[in-house]
Formats: structure tokens, C-alpha cells, sequence
């Protein structure tokens, strides 16, 4: 699990790889049971910075600190680059917005205030944000392979990425989202990684636009609930 | 927007259009619940990012270290948020320019009318359009019929473009098992009758690949087998009966991921 810690950008990290069957994560019941794919697990040293010094940190970069900046950059950016990777399906454009993102953070760390939330709910939403916007400003939107449900019964294909990286945290939000019902995991995987809007998530699934809204709101409720205060 | 209260989900996860967006943006500026709301859920849609998480290459990390020396910080401002910052405006589907043409901005706009009307998505229920001769309805049943046993292929796979400057998509789905490929739109308004939609598989010329008419709100196409191998997909406007080389430039492309 633990491999070599340290933040500097030479220092070779060791991963090891595995190819297991995960238990149902996002798609529990969405594959039937022989359907199953495997996915490869890559396991990652922890974060050189526990999310608990992210404030710190942060407080630091906002005074324009470049040291501080890099060890944010090694606590946060798997989150960030996973993020921006599984929205835009691209690994090149994935790299190019996740520079842009951090770039923005810089940026606009000055005017950070931990009353609008935590530091990585800042800097996902940002990231987020800004891998959406790529995906539906351009016609690259094309060139991703997007997951497929099949319509009306919402049963997701092996994902084309096929890796996920096994941590605590996405164990742990992953088993909150096993709590869901499918309907409500399906509607808030295709808005909140596949980038649709609730109409088109609303075409895809054939069901009512209400519908929808309905279950993404309920399954950000849940979520909530069973995340706890741990969610940020 | 008279539901604006209940949008901060959706909101949070990107599930607003640019425009819902922004009028949920306004809303938030003078809606203290609200803003309460989009932090809390904020922290949730957060907490999603760390299931898929992933490792980027090293070299990212040095160019944006090296990028970030050389740019300024802004100033810290005393009492603006976030939360009503706005979406980057980067929200125009760009089309090759090359390609764009009058005749295409005009179906565009026509498209955008028709989308105001809203759709089912890919239903499978028949349309009982009164217009529609019993041929017609009955061959939009096969083709529905059709596209239902292509989804539950288990190889199937769906690539999916916008239509530019509209909220639709238009996507091709394929399995290799069965052999089949097909394109599914909603919301393509209609043609003339002298007019059909006719769909190309490009890998160097376009070569034609089927024509159709909108059956109601959806287009379904099954495409000939040149799917499988073509770069890219792309359907234009063509005289009844259709062309055997586009006339008009491309309406919509998706660019095909190799395999
Ligand atoms: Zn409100």
C-alpha cells in the first residue's frame, strides 16, 4: 500500500499493479454478474499532504508562496487530474486542463474564503467546472467514447478507462454511493462524470425531465448523509 | 424558472445548461438558502472525485510549477465569493469554419426552435404521427426494434457529437457482434419533402452511408458497415433520394475514437 513518500518531482514512485475484480462500485447491478470487468487497480502512496493541512497550506499559497504551492499541487492533484480524466476521456486534454486549473487556483487562491468551503471542495469544483465546460464549449466533445447505458434500463459498459486508484477516501465514497438507488447512482454518474446536462440525462434514461431532478437531488441528500461531515 | 430553489443539486454537478446556469448564478447572488445549500452539496460532488481518482505523469507537475512562477496572483477582494463567479463563456460550439455555411445555420436555427419544444429522448413507444403512412410507421418500428436489440448487444458502443449551437446530440451506436451500426438523433426538425438527411462515413472521401427522415422528434439510420472503419461520421442536407457526394456542408460530425 505504502510506497515512497516525498514531494519531489524526480523521485520515482512505486506503484503496484493488480488486476482484480472490484466489488460493485459505481455500478453495482449495472453489469450483470458474468459482464463484470475487470478493472485494474493501481495502488498510490499516499497524498504528501494530509488533507488536514490542506487550510495551512492553503493560507500560504494565497500569499503567494510557490513551495507551498507544490506540496497543495502532490495533495490534491489525483483527485483533480481523476476528475478532469473521466470527464474528458482524453489523457492529452485531461493533462492540458488540469495545468489550466491549477494555473486558475494560483490564481485566484488570494480570494479563497473557507466560509464558501474546504480547500479541495474549492479546487475540485473548480476543476469540475472547468472539464465540463471544456467538454461541452468544444466539438473535441466528439472525440470521447462515452460510457454507454443502455437506454431504459441504465446498464453501464466496462468503463474504457479501466483503471480506478484504490484509497480510503473513494472506498469510502464509493460504498456511500452503493447506498443509492440505481436510478439515483445512474443519474448523478452520467450529469456528474459524463458531463450531460439533467435534460440529457433525462433523454438518455428515457425518463421524465422531473424524474431526473428528483433523484439527483435525492442522491446528493444521501450522499450527504452517509458522507457525513467527512465529505469535504 | 419558477423551481430556482430546488436547482442547487443539479447546479452542483453540472447538471444546468449555460443558461440555467446562469440564472441559477443570479438567483444565488440574493438567495442565501441557496448558497447555503450549494456548499454543503459542493463538498459532497467533491468527495465523487476521490473514486476516480488517477495518477498524472510527472511532467504535468513541472509545467504547471513552471507556469505558476511566472504568472500573478489576484489581488484578495474583501467580500466576494465563489459562488457567484461565473462560467468561463467558452460555451460556443465551434464548427469547422471551413464548414459552416448559410444553409447549415439556418437548419441550426430551426433545430433550436424545434428543441424549445422538448423531447422523449430515444422512445420506443410508437409515434403515432396522423401524417405517417403505414409503411412509414411501421418501418420506424422496425428501426426502433432494431436499435433496442443493437443496445443490448454486449459489445455495444455509442459515440455521441453535439449539434452545434443546439442542446441535442446525435449519436452512433455499434456492435461489432452484430454487426450493426446506427445513428440516433432527437430533435432534427423536418426536412421538404425533396429534401432527406443523408449520413457519410469519412476515412479520406465521404462515402454515403444511409439517408433519413426525422419519424416525430427522433432520427434513427441503420449505417452501412463502413462505420466500423470510418475516422468520422457526419450527416448533411441532400435532394430526396440522396447524393452520392455531399452537396451541403456537414450539419453535425462525431470524430470515431479508434480501436
Ligand atoms: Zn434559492
Amino acid at each position: 500500500m505504502r510506497a515512497s513518500r516525498g514531494s519531489s518531482p524526480n523521485q520515482k514512485v512505486v506503484l503496484s499493479m493488480t488486476t482484480v475484480t472490484l466489488p460493485p462500485a459505481w455500478a453495482p447491478r449495472l453489469f450483470s454478474a458474468q459482464a463484470r470487468p475487470r478493472l485494474t487497480v493501481v495502488t498510490m502512496p499516499s497524498p504528501t499532504a494530509p488533507a488536514h493541512e490542506l487550510p495551512s497550506l492553503m493560507a500560504k499559497v494565497s500569499a503567494g508562496d510557490e513551495r507551498a504551492f507544490a506540496r497543495f499541487y502532490d495533495a490534491t492533484v489525483r483527485n483533480v487530474f481523476g476528475i478532469v480524466l473521466h470527464v474528458l476521456r482524453d489523457h492529452a486534454q485531461a493533462e492540458e486542463v488540469t495545468q489550466e486549473i491549477y494555473v486558475e487556483a494560483w490564481k485566484q487562491a488570494p480570494k479563497y474564503d473557507v466560509k464558501q468551503g474546504s480547500v479541495s471542495a474549492w479546487l475540485n469544483t473548480i476543476a469540475h467546472r472547468r472539464a465540463v465546460d471544456r467538454v461541452r464549449s468544444s466539438e473535441r466533445r466528439t472525440h470521447r467514447e462515452q460510457r454507454h447505458f443502455e437506454a431504459g434500463t441504465g446498464r453501464l459498459a466496462p468503463d474504457p478507462l479501466d483503471q480506478v486508484v484504490a484509497n480510503d477516501e473513494g472506498l469510502r465514497v464509493r460504498a456511500a454511493l452503493e447506498k443509492l438507488s440505481e436510478g439515483q447512482r445512474t443519474a448523478v454518474q452520467l450529469a456528474y462524470f459524463e458531463g450531460k446536462t439533467q435534460r440529457e440525462v433525462a433523454e438518455f434514461l428515457q425518463v421524465p425531465l422531473g424524474t431526473v431532478k428528483t433523484r439527483i437531488r435525492d442522491a446528493m441528500q444521501r450522499l450527504r448523509t452517509h458522507l457525513g461531515e467527512a465529505a469535504s | 424558472m419558477n423551481d430556482l430553489h430546488s436547482q442547487a443539486h443539479a447546479y452542483v454537478i453540472g447538471a444546468l445548461t449555460s443558461q440555467e446556469t446562469r440564472e441559477f448564478e443570479r438567483h444565488l447572488i440574493e438567495c442565501d438558502a441557496c448558497s447555503a445549500d450549494v456548499i454543503d452539496v459542493r463538498a459532497v460532488a467533491s468527495a465523487l472525485s476521490a473514486t476516480v481518482a488517477a495518477e498524472p505523469p510527472a511532467r504535468l507537475r513541472a509545467a504547471v510549477l513552471n507556469q505558476i512562477a511566472q504568472t500573478a496572483q489576484e489581488p484578495a477582494l474583501e467580500r466576494t465569493s465563489h459562488r457567484g463567479a461565473s462560467r468561463t463563456d467558452k460555451n460556443v460550439v465551434a464548427f469547422r469554419p471551413s464548414r459552416r455555411r448559410r444553409f447549415a445555420t439556418s437548419m441550426l436555427a430551426a433545430a433550436a426552435v424545434v428543441a424549445a419544444v422538448g423531447f422523449g429522448g430515444w422512445a420506443y413507444q410508437a409515434n403515432q404521427d396522423a401524417d405517417n403512412s403505414e409503411q412509414l410507421a411501421e418501418q420506424a418500428r422496425s428501426q426502433r426494434t432494431e436499435l433496442a436489440a443493437l443496445l443490448s448487444a454486449d459489445d455495444v458502443r455509442t459515440v455521441s457529437g453535439r449539434f452545434p449551437q443546439t442542446d441535442h446530440t446525435g449519436t452512433v451506436v455499434l456492435s461489432k457482434k452484430q454487426g450493426k451500426a446506427m445513428f440516433v438523433a432527437s430533435g432534427l426538425p423536418d426536412l421538404p419533402d425533396n429534401k432527406v438527411y443523408e449520413a457519410w462515413t469519412i476515412n479520406g472521401d465521404p462515402e454515403p452511408a444511409g439517408t433519413f427522415s426525422p419519424d416525430g422528434h427522433q432520427s434513427i439510420v441503420a449505417l452501412t458497415d463502413a462505420a466500423f472503419t470510418a475516422d468520422s461520421i457526419a450527416i448533411t442536407v441532400e435532394p430526396e433520394g440522396g447524393s452520392a457526394e455531399p452537396t451541403s456542408d456537414a450539419i453535425f460530425t462525431v470524430v470515431m475514437p479508434q480501436t
